[in-house]
């Protein structure tokens, strides 16, 4: 059940008309005006996405989270497993792990190198990315419960891979608040197909107010947001819904709903001359966009989407997915990366270029992965899925730049050391937006739920 | 020594006093077993430990006996069935999980049990102690409800119209209150249109009310309303957001969701609703309407069968094992039969007694029991592929035996024809090609305009180039042409064509079956085990199927033909069951009032809301059933009293005495929900209209187009409209940003305003005119003169800057109703058009 917030909405008085005017952005920045308020749902409910105090000091305030969908090769880009070359003719006796039998060992085929101070391992998909060896922290334990795509990418971005639950964003929304005034506190960009439905940015059992706004993809903007009529008119005819609104509060004062919706539509209309500029790339100096291989080329498309993620973090947007759209399900031939990685490596680089250049990476978390791995041995002339130990990385706000944290066994098949499952890293994050994953919790269906529910540890060794 | 022991001992009634002696039995137990206990199992298993696992407590002989989650660990007298051996040879558990104990230990264990188990060691056993049910009982939703005493003298003769207003009033005066007045005619229809039908009402019947100065007037319009097809639309819609209605299941993507029927189930929801189909059967027939006697032999219970589609919208979901899908289906059904007709958060216990609530884990497996005997999916081998049980929607057995046939023979008629035209599809269309070509030749020869002879002349050439090429296929592959074949290819297309229309026009719809899933490891209708930390690969001891215990007066054990489902349903709708009744008519209440009694509408429990008014409640509740649970009577009953017809204008002393309107002072100002606003906006665009039939075909009404698990509906995400994932007690009442966007610049509102502007413009009236018609279609009222100034004012400045734009330049600016467009949008826009007073 979703909480009745107009229900005690309405019954706020008129002073505090102003906190509670909306559902979807909220009126006005009040960083702190509502923080020395009681964590209550009654105080939540007057404007959900007022800012909200965090559990602790956070060590970001924003999240990019880059999310690689379809499940990019471990071994193929940053785990390199050189007992798959030796034993790529002598059968070994191979764990069954995956749905279809597993053949053979399957070498890499893209030579891998050690980069920065750090010495850490990427291949040569990679040779933008390795140049900001020192920024990663590389995880290369990370394992989940899933092996099919849709459950998979909703353990990931839910907590929960098998029934509808609120996505991080909706979590981190629930528990920040948002510090813009003209724009949603929740971005995803581009869609996933229809393989997680809503899972990625939907509020399942959260307050709609925490729902994530999804693009389809980075060239069209809000929904609704394009004036039907020249901006005079617009202007007239909100003239006329105040006036309206004025006549229509007479006698129902005590209904601070109505006023509400007429702050609604006010700021509506200022989102309709602010918003469009923050979708606007063309704003933005050439040099940038040649940075982000806005070129009209093969990295064009993620470009956008990570300048529009550096865009809308810069404007206070506290969570942004950008997705690379299920392009790294390599089945049927391992050389796919290629392309996939020509199409985003750029991009992610320059994003952590771009970020790091205008001081806003220590306070914004980059998180680069996918749904889960590939298996190291061959499926056709490619790999299958692999939930049981595959790779992430994580930089800025508040992570250790510069090292490898976990491993894979030799071969690539099982995470054993430092496991770090989906639930630890979704603690792990809380904890870096300063917000601790067993008190973060909403009451539901007559129980206290969590991002993590039952589970989560907070990575406490990749911490700056 | 030894046999004599065994002789006296093992009688399975424990040795109770054996304690503080020094006989050998006890020697055995102090000597061989109690040190296993203490250095093997009480790390786990006692007071002391850190944290008890299984809630099974070894330190105890009332701990070891009663047992943890599984049942029994020690069972005096029978080795075979004390899980404790069955654990420490490590065919059930493998304990203790660090190393199996020696053969010769475990011989020492058995032996011991053998004789009977004694055990001089007292002390109760706290962990496993079972709930207190007669305590739990206690909660008010557990007592069935009690008649009120209706007070007499309230001092105010006038405004009480009946009992209903007599419980409220005499609360409003115990905390210094007074009734809010009575709204006015216009604000009354509109709300009560709304409420019954989710659309404004017309303006003839806005008009037949305020000309009808008969007593009983209002009465009437709300008769009216229930009368309605459109009700049943209405209060569907309601019904449905409790049962995670969706159009679609995407989980079935393997099945492209051929075998996701589920419209029969929703349109049996409206019909059932329109002919006020008594709640309690209304339950019944979706619980258990397989299981239900039949009105005559032979006859289908259709209806009854398409109410159980409700179970089939439980979502099934992704994975390889069958088990964990069947295991999170069984637990959506028992989400909704707790939540929706009970009120009570039973899934809570899937893993654990329930925290708040005398729900105990046990609970819940008796009642799993119920739904692991009934299947209303199958898997088609693989756990990837599932199809919703089907069934044509026919009346009667000879009609599915007549349909059946007619589909068997529809089914060889294609596959003969198949054949036929594996064999002869050239020849067919040589012979096709000739007769056309006759014909086209013999108009030839007729005089003919050059236009018409030239195109002739291009079909001749064109029939002429096929033939040929089909005469070269006959020469390089031998085919003939066999008239006997050809004539019987034509008449059994047209057999086939006259068949099979009637073959399709029966619908399908999901139904419930008894008998579990065929293809799990549940192979027969009866009990389930335990799963142990609801953990399906770990289970304990089989439940009994059964209600919870709090429930049951302890004397007559359930008796159960079938899956239970039957004997459920009957519980359900006991008169005495103290839920169900209390449940619909807070709910009914909720949808009248904006907020129900118990402000938690599905969560009768301890962490629910208590009710507000706790004897009006019961008071509905029980006239509910004596009125033999018409939905309709008691909305009725509900709307023609005093208190639903307060105006929702309040004064400051009574907003500071009851802010929260608890004590029903006033009447509650709704939003418009996601439904009733875009059905609105249709309405106004003549597209939606009002329904003639009690079971609606081809209505544009949002219920039949919404929402889809597939598709992500933004309009209702936005409004707060149903989420099809989600049972959905109370719908939210947001107000954003988005909202406003939609509202100011969205194709579905401009259009409405541009219709509307229109349809002004044609009727060519004074401007004062067509501003009193806007208002009494948008807001059934007439406008004040201060309200006809302000239209005039907006046409005016919008006027203004209109031609401003035009003479700048603009194209768009100028249209001819542009003006009044602008009008509308405002209005449409507008507090007064989103809430009902």
């Amino acid at each position: 059940m979703r909480p009745g917030i107009a229900w005690e909405a309405g019954r706020v008085a008129r002073r505090d008309v102003l906190r509670c005017a909306s559902a979807g952005f909220p009126l006005l920045s009040l960083a702190g005006l509502l923080a020395e308020e009681s964590r209550t749902e009654t105080v939540r409910s007057r404007n959900p996405l007022a800012p909200r105090r965090p559990h602790h000091r956070p060590r970001a305030t924003s999240v990019i989270f880059l999310f690689m969908g379809g499940g990019p090769s471990q071994v193929d880009l940053f785990d390199p497993k050189p007992k798959l070359a030796e034993h790529k003719k002598i059968p070994i006796k191979l764990p069954r792990i995956t749905r279809d039998a597993t053949p053979n060992c399957r070498p890499s085929p893209f030579r891998f190198r050690q980069h920065g101070d750090s010495g850490a391992w990427f291949s040569e998909l990679m040779p933008h990315l390795a140049g900001h060896a020192d920024d990663l922290c590389v995880v290369r334990s990370i394992h989940c419960d899933q092996i099919e795509h849709s459950g998979a990418i909703r353990q990931l971005t839910t907590g929960d891979g098998v029934l509808p639950r609120p996505s991080v964003g909706s979590w981190v929304l629930y528990g920040l608040g948002s510090e813009n005034d003209s724009l949603p506190g929740f971005v995803s960009i581009s869609r996933q197909g229809n393989l997680a439905g809503k899972g990625i940015y939907g509020s399942s059992f959260l307050p709609a107010a925490f729902e994530g706004t999804s693009l389809a993809d980075a060239k069209r903007p809000i929904e609704n947001l394009a004036m039907p009529v020249a901006r005079e008119i617009q202007s007239a005819r909100l003239a006329a819904i105040r006036r309206l609104g004025r006549l229509y509060r007479r006698n129902r004062e005590d209904d601070s709903r109505l006023d509400a919706r007429i702050a609604a539509y006010e700021l509506a209309f200022r989102m309709q001359t602010r918003a469009p500029e923050a979708f606007d790339l063309s704003g933005e100096s050439r040099a940038t966009q040649k940075l982000y291989g806005l070129d009209g080329g093969e990295t064009d498309e993620y470009g956008r989407q990570c300048l529009l993620a550096r865009r809308l973090v810069e404007r206070g947007v506290r969570y942004v997915v950008a997705n690379v759209d299920n392009k790294w399900d390599a089945h049927g031939n391992v050389r796919e990366h290629e392309k996939t990685s020509r199409q985003s490596d750029q991009p992610v680089a320059a994003l952590l270029t771009d970020l790091k250049s205008r001081g806003m990476l220590d306070q914004t978390l980059v998180v680069w992965g996918g749904e889960f791995g590939r298996t190291p041995t061959g499926q056709g002339g490619g790999r299958d899925h692999h939930p049981y130990g595959f790779t992430m990385w994580l930089a800025g706000g508040g992570v250790r730049g510069g090292m490898t944290h976990g491993a894979t066994d030799d071969f690539g098949f099982f995470a054993v050391e430092n496991k770090v499952h989906v639930h630890d890293l979704h603690a792990t994050m809380l904890h870096l937006l300063g917000l601790d994953h067993e008190k973060l919790t909403y009451r539901f269906s007559g129980r206290d739920f969590r991002l993590t529910d039952i589970h989560g540890r907070v990575v406490q060794e990749i911490l700056a | 020594m030894a046999v004599m022991i065994v002789v006296v001992l093992s009688s399975t009634q424990p040795l109770v006093s054996v304690s503080a002696d020094d006989s050998p039995a006890t020697r055995f137990f102090e000597k061989k077993i109690r040190p296993v206990l203490v250095s093997r199992c009480y790390g786990c298993h006692s007071a002391k430990a850190g944290k008890l696992k299984g809630k099974l407590l070894l330190d105890t002989r009332v701990g070891m006996r009663r047992g943890g989650e599984n049942g029994p660990a020690v069972v005096p007298g029978k080795p075979a069935e004390s899980l404790l051996i069955a654990a420490m040879r490590y065919e059930s558990f493998k304990m203790p999980p660090k190393g199996r104990l020696s053969k010769k230990v475990i011989a020492n264990f058995v032996t011991w049990i053998e004789r009977g188990a004694p055990d001089p060691r007292q002390g109760n056993s706290s962990g496993a102690s079972p709930r207190d049910v007669s305590a739990a009982r206690n909660h008010w939703a557990f007592h069935g409800p009690a008649r009120p005493v209706v007070p007499a003298d309230l001092g105010d003769r006038k405004w009480p119209r009946g009992d209903l207003d007599r419980l409220v009033l005499a609360r409003l005066q115990q905390h210094g209150l007074a009734p809010a007045a009575e709204a006015g005619r216009q604000i009354l229809i509109r709300r009560a249109s709304y409420d019954l039908l989710g659309l404004p009402p017309t303006p003839a019947e806005i008009a037949m009310y305020l000309s009808d100065r008969k007593p009983g007037a209002f009465r009437r319009v709300v008769d009216r309303f229930l009368a309605s097809p459109d009700f049943g639309i209405r209060w569907a819609r309601h019904w449905l957001d409790n049962v995670r209605y969706s159009l679609d299941d995407p989980t079935c993507a393997a099945n492209n969701n051929g075998s996701f029927s589920i419209g029969p189930y929703r349109d049996w929801v409206v019909g059932a609703l329109n002919q006020d189909l008594p709640y309690d059967q209304f339950v019944r027939l979706q619980v258990a309407g397989d299981l239900l006697p039949v009105d005559r032999p032979g006859a289908f219970a259709a209806d009854a069968l398409t109410a159980t589609g409700i179970w089939g919208l439980a979502h099934l979901v992704e994975g390889n094992d069958k088990e964990k899908i069947l295991a999170d289906c069984v637990d959506e059904q028992l989400d909704v039969l707790g939540r929706t007709f009970l009120g009570l958060t039973i899934s809570c216990a899937r893993c654990h007694d329930h925290k708040f609530d005398p729900i105990s884990q046990q609970d819940y497996y008796a009642l799993a029991g119920i739904f692991y005997s009934s299947h209303i999916f199958t898997f088609r081998g693989s756990a990837r592929l599932r199809n919703r049980v089907e069934q044509p929607l026919v009346q009667s057995e000879g009609a599915l035996y007549e349909w059946r046939v007619r589909k068997k023979v529809l089914e060889s008629l294609e596959s003969t024809i198949k054949t036929l035209a594996k064999k002869h599809t050239s020849a067919r269309e040589l012979v096709g090609v000739r007769r056309d070509l006759r014909a086209l030749v013999s108009q030839q020869k007729k005089r003919l305009d050059g236009k018409k002879k030239a195109e002739i002349d291009k079909r001749v050439a064109a029939l002429r180039k096929r033939e040929a090429d089909l005469l070269s296929d006959q020469k390089k592959n031998g085919w003939a042409v066999v008239p006997g074949e050809l004539d019987r290819w034509e008449a059994l297309a047209a057999e086939r064509d006259r068949l099979k229309p009637s073959v399709e026009a029966v619908v399908s719809r999901m139904v419930m079956q008894e008998g579990p899933v065929p293809g799990t490891r549940h192979r027969k209708v009866g009990d389930v085990p335990l799963f142990i930390r609801g953990d399906h690969l770990v289970t304990g001891r089989p439940i009994p199927r059964g209600i919870p215990r709090v429930f049951q007066d302890g004397l007559r054990p359930w008796v159960i033909g079938g899956s239970g489902r039957r004997e459920l349903a009957l519980w359900l709708t006991k008169p005495d069951n103290p839920l169900t009744a209390r449940v619909m008519a807070n709910r009914i209440w909720q949808h009248l009032f904006g907020v129900g009694i118990v402000e938690t509408p599905s969560n009768f429990g301890r962490l629910g809301r208590p009710p507000t008014n706790p004897e009006v409640l019961d008071w509905l509740a029980i006239r509910f059933v004596e009125n033999r649970w018409s939905v309709k009577s008691l909305i009725r009953y509900i709307m023609t009293s005093s208190v639903y017809r307060q105006t929702s204008f309040s004064t400051a002393a009574a907003r500071q005495r009851d802010p929260q309107n608890r004590w029903l002072g006033r009447m509650n100002r709704k939003r418009l929900d996601a439904d009733a606003l875009k059905d609105t906006l249709l309405w106004h665009r003549g597209q939606v209209k009002r329904a003639t039939d009690a079971r609606p075909v081809g209505s544009a009404r949002s219920l039949f187009a919404a929402p889809s698990r597939k598709t992500p509906d933004t309009f209702l995400s936005l409004f707060d409209g149903p989420d099809p994932h989600l049972v959905v007690p109370r719908r939210a009442d947001s107000t954003s940003a988005p909202q406003a966007l939609f509202m100011m610049n969205n194709k579905l509102v401009l259009s409405t305003a541009k219709s509307l502007a229109t349809s002004l413009g044609k009727m060519k009236e004074s401007q004062q005119a067509s501003v009193t018609s806007l208002y009494h279609r948008l807001f059934c009222r007439l406008p004040t003169a201060e309200e006809h100034q302000l239209a005039a004012e907006t046409l005016r400045q919008s006027g203004v800057v209109r031609r401003r734009l035009a003479e700048a330049g603009s194209e768009t600016a100028g249209e001819v109703n542009g003006t009044w467009e602008d009008l509308c949008m405002a209005l449409l826009c507008s507090n007064e058009f989103l809430y009902i007073d």
